[in-house]
């Protein structure tokens, strides 16, 4: 049964809201004027042992969740009142950005023990680049529980983690391992365990990262998305705060 | 007996028939009715679906209102802002009334149309425009608020303006969802989401339409809720062969399985949801029952009152009364006919109206017993005439006939005797004188007992044309061998043809060779041995007949008393 309702709407209080660009492929003058932001921001920040860039996401198809079998729902329509808001990339998610060392790189220290949320119904970040030898911890900051697992995998099969309780997984073996939730079956991760792994990014939405404590020396900086890698850099820190030149990320190398 | 046999093998034949058509009718049957399920089945699947769709339209067109609301507009919006969770749980009673008042309303609108579970979702959603849960109703509605489902694809969708339904797996429950967004000032500040779980009291409303099929829908292993109509199959067969149809492969592809066989005989066919909860092996079957011919016996057994007064029952019958008829017409002219003319013939004999049977009048078995009763008779008259005494001589043929002459080394058709040393052709010689005696009729005599009777006058028969084998009848003497008037002789003449006519067709009956035997030697010889025969005895005539002895036509003569 449907409710009908007369509805009214006050078009004084809301300007006629123009056609939007299409946000997959940004304007010339708007890259500039984000890489001059990026690179002046990168310069301002950036401190001794510290290495800042800006990722520019533009050109990055937004992920695609899980496909079921059949379609994933019978309607899916515009509201009828305000256009919609074409979907965006949500870095923190989505990207990993690491550097990586020689193996025997005794600057090597990445972090013995990483975190991990499950945070609004999926695994923050859906994207986990960790050393091997690395301590993974899962804490579920939901409030249903999940069952993450990792096919092939040994050490990470099926274990239900409770609302607010966390989950320890040691990982040895290098590779990558397709990361699935029983409970949560839309939710997609990966995990790569890489063994010359030397540090990992914190990324803020607008794309934004930073190492910190990085030793000097010659580094390959890489983008992973998913279950692969979109982007990789040969970079030199030196004594001083290093800020990257944006790097702009695209979807040619193995993108979801 | 042919027609008879013939007719019995005609009944066999077509009682094979019958049998056979019967199995495999049974088996077209069977194999239609197969088909017409699977087909049914088909488009249960079909209908289920559509039905789905349109009742997941109509939740999202229930909650339509929402978008616009004001109240939770602005409380969602004040969430979107707020970090503290003091204040987010103030904002979350507030919204959790506003979301009871806009159930009310969904019930208050419906009242009268449909039922208050109908409406009432089991579990509803306040999100901001993060994605965070400001207020929630349901069985998690006491948890405090802040979770976010951000990455539910309902909710990620309906934060960026758009409808839409799905079907999700929330703390192990199945819902059906209807999301919205809502918007507050022009902006989207966030959205609200209704669930509705598989209840039977569903499951039951969406079959209605399907007529006799069986629903149930199943998350993984489990039964969430069915409806079976009655004489449809048990819920039960269907969990059984869940199983085996979540690892079929066109169901993990998305497509329907093959009809699966139940344990009842029925068929079901297994599909995914249309969702994101088919990625937890959420999804329906459906089945019908399917009533196969067990035998040929059943198959009568299930012909419906409409079906037997449809059958062309004159046309049957008449047909059965025919053909019954027309066996019944071979039994009687083959085997009934022929026992009571033997019967009666026999009882002639008994009477002493005649001596004995003639054997070509029969056919068959027929004629092979009238030619045993016949050898029963002569062996009864010689027996009794051993045992009696009597002064009278046996007849000897030999004495009577004399050798019968032979003019040439052709094959031979002589009488019974001579035929018996068929290499030494048989010559005529004088006959001794025998001594005087009364005449006899015929030799051999039949009846030993009573005194024989003079041979009876019979009226002459024309054979009949049926029967090529009738006796030379006796016939009124024709004084042949005096060289009587024409008439005698022509009388004489149609009797040796009629002699020469059965003595042939006797011996291809009795399986001898007929090769070499001509009517002018035939007559030549019995024209000798007539004149033998008068020369011998005082008769006006001699008459001749065939008979069987011994497995060979043989040739009687016999003086005709003046």
């Amino acid at each position: 049964m449907t409710a009908h309702r007369q509805v009214s709407y006050d078009f004084r209080t809301v300007p006629r809201s123009k056609p939007r660009p299409n946000r997959s492929e940004p304007s010339t003058v708007v890259v500039v004027g984000l890489l001059c932001l990026a690179g002046w921001a990168a310069v301002a920040h950036a401190v001794a042992g510290e290495v800042r860039g800006q990722l520019v996401l533009g050109a990055l198809r937004v992920a695609t969740p899980a496909k079921p079998p059949r379609a994933a729902f019978n309607w899916e329509l515009e509201n009828g009142v305000k256009e919609v808001v074409p979907a965006r990339i949500f870095a923190p998610r989505e990207l990993a950005v690491v550097l990586l060392g020689a193996p025997d790189n005794p600057n090597a220290k990445a972090a013995s023990r990483v975190e991990v949320v499950f945070s609004g119904g999926a695994l923050l970040p859906a994207t986990l680049v960790l050393r091997s030898d690395t301590t993974l911890r899962i804490r579920n900051d939901d409030e249903i529980g999940h069952e993450l697992f990792a096919d092939g995998l040994d050490g990470f099969s099926p274990e239900a983690t409770s609302p607010g309780a966390t989950r320890s997984v040691h990982l040895v073996k290098p590779g990558h391992w397709p990361l699935r939730d029983r409970l949560a079956a839309h939710a997609n991760a990966h995990l790569h365990v890489l063994g010359n792994l030397v540090a990992s990014a914190k990324i803020e939405p607008n794309g934004s990262f930073g190492f910190s404590d990085v030793a000097p020396g010659k580094y390959t900086l890489k983008v992973f998305r998913g279950p692969g890698e979109i982007a990789s850099k040969e970079i030199e820190v030196a004594d001083k705060p290093l800020a990257l030149d944006p790097l702009v990320l695209s979807d040619a190398k193995g993108a979801p | 007996m042919l027609l008879s046999r013939f007719w019995y093998i005609f009944l066999a034949v077509a009682a094979a028939a019958a049998s056979g058509a019967a199995l495999l009718a049974q088996g077209v049957i069977n194999r239609q009715a197969t088909e017409h399920v699977a087909d049914d089945l088909h488009r249960d699947r079909i209908e289920l679906d559509a039905i789905l769709r349109l009742e997941a339209r109509a939740r999202l067109d229930r909650i339509a209102f929402i978008t616009v609301d004001a109240k939770l507009g602005g409380l969602l919006k004040q969430a979107g802002a707020v970090g503290d969770p003091k204040q987010l749980t103030k904002l979350n009673s507030e919204a959790k009334d506003a979301l009871r008042a806009h159930v009310a309303r969904l019930l208050e609108a419906a009242q009268g149309s449909a039922k208050d579970d109908d409406i009432k979702p089991d579990i509803a959603f306040a999100v901001d425009q993060t994605g965070r849960i400001v207020a929630q109703l349901g069985s998690l509605e006491s948890n405090p608020p802040g979770s976010s489902l951000a990455t539910y694809p309902f909710i990620e969708r309906a934060l960026h303006g758009y409808v839409r339904d799905d079907v999700i797996v929330y703390d192990r429950r199945v819902y059906r969802i209807a999301a919205r967004p809502v918007l507050y000032g022009g902006e989207y500040v966030g959205a609200i989401a209704h669930g509705y779980k598989f209840d039977n009291a569903f499951v039951e409303r969406v079959s209605r339409g399907l007529g006799g099929a069986t629903v149930a829908f199943f998350y993984g292993r489990n039964v969430l809720a069915s409806s079976t109509p009655a004489g449809a199959p048990a819920l039960a067969e269907l969990a059984a062969a869940l199983p085996e149809a979540l690892t079929d492969a066109r169901f993990r592809r998305g497509e329907r399985t093959e009809p699966k066989a139940l344990s009842s005989g029925g068929r079901a066919v297994y599909s995914l949801l249309v969702g994101g909860a088919a990625l937890s092996e959420v999804g329906y079957a459906l089945a019908r029952p399917l009533q196969l011919v067990a035998s040929p016996t059943a198959f009568f057994q299930g012909a419906s009152r409409e079906d037997v007064q449809a059958l062309p029952v004159p046309l049957l019958s008449g047909g059965a009364v025919l053909l019954a008829f027309l066996g019944l017409l071979f039994i009687y002219f083959e085997r009934d006919r022929p026992y009571k003319q033997l019967r009666n013939k026999l009882a002639q004999v008994a009477a002493g109206e005649r001596e004995r049977l003639i054997v070509t009048e029969w056919r068959g078995a027929y004629r092979k017993l009238a030619d045993a009763v016949n050898q029963a008779i002569d062996k009864s008259v010689e027996k009794a005439a051993e045992m009696a005494p009597s002064n009278k001589k046996k007849a000897n043929l030999d004495e009577i006939l004399g050798p019968t002459p032979v003019s040439n080394v052709e094959p031979y058709f002589g009488f019974a005797d001579a035929a018996q040393t068929k290499a030494a052709a048989p010559r005529l010689e004088p006959a001794p004188k025998p001594a005087p005696r009364p005449l006899t009729a015929t030799a051999p005599l039949p009846a030993p007992a009573p005194p024989m009777k003079p041979a009876a006058p019979v009226t002459p028969q024309a054979p009949a044309p049926s029967k090529p084998l009738a006796m030379s009848p006796l016939k009124a003497p024709a004084p042949a061998a005096a060289g009587g008037n024409g008439a005698a002789a022509s009388d004489e003449a149609d009797h040796f043809r009629e002699v020469y006519a059965d003595y042939l067709t006797l011996r291809k009956e009795c399986g001898e060779s007929t090769e070499g035997l001509s009517y002018e030697k035939f007559e030549s010889t019995l024209t000798k041995t007539r004149d033998q025969v008068l020369s011998k005895h005082p008769a006006k005539g001699v008459r001749f007949s065939v008979y069987v002895k011994e497995g060979k036509a043989a040739l009687k003569a016999a003086p005709v008393k003046r």
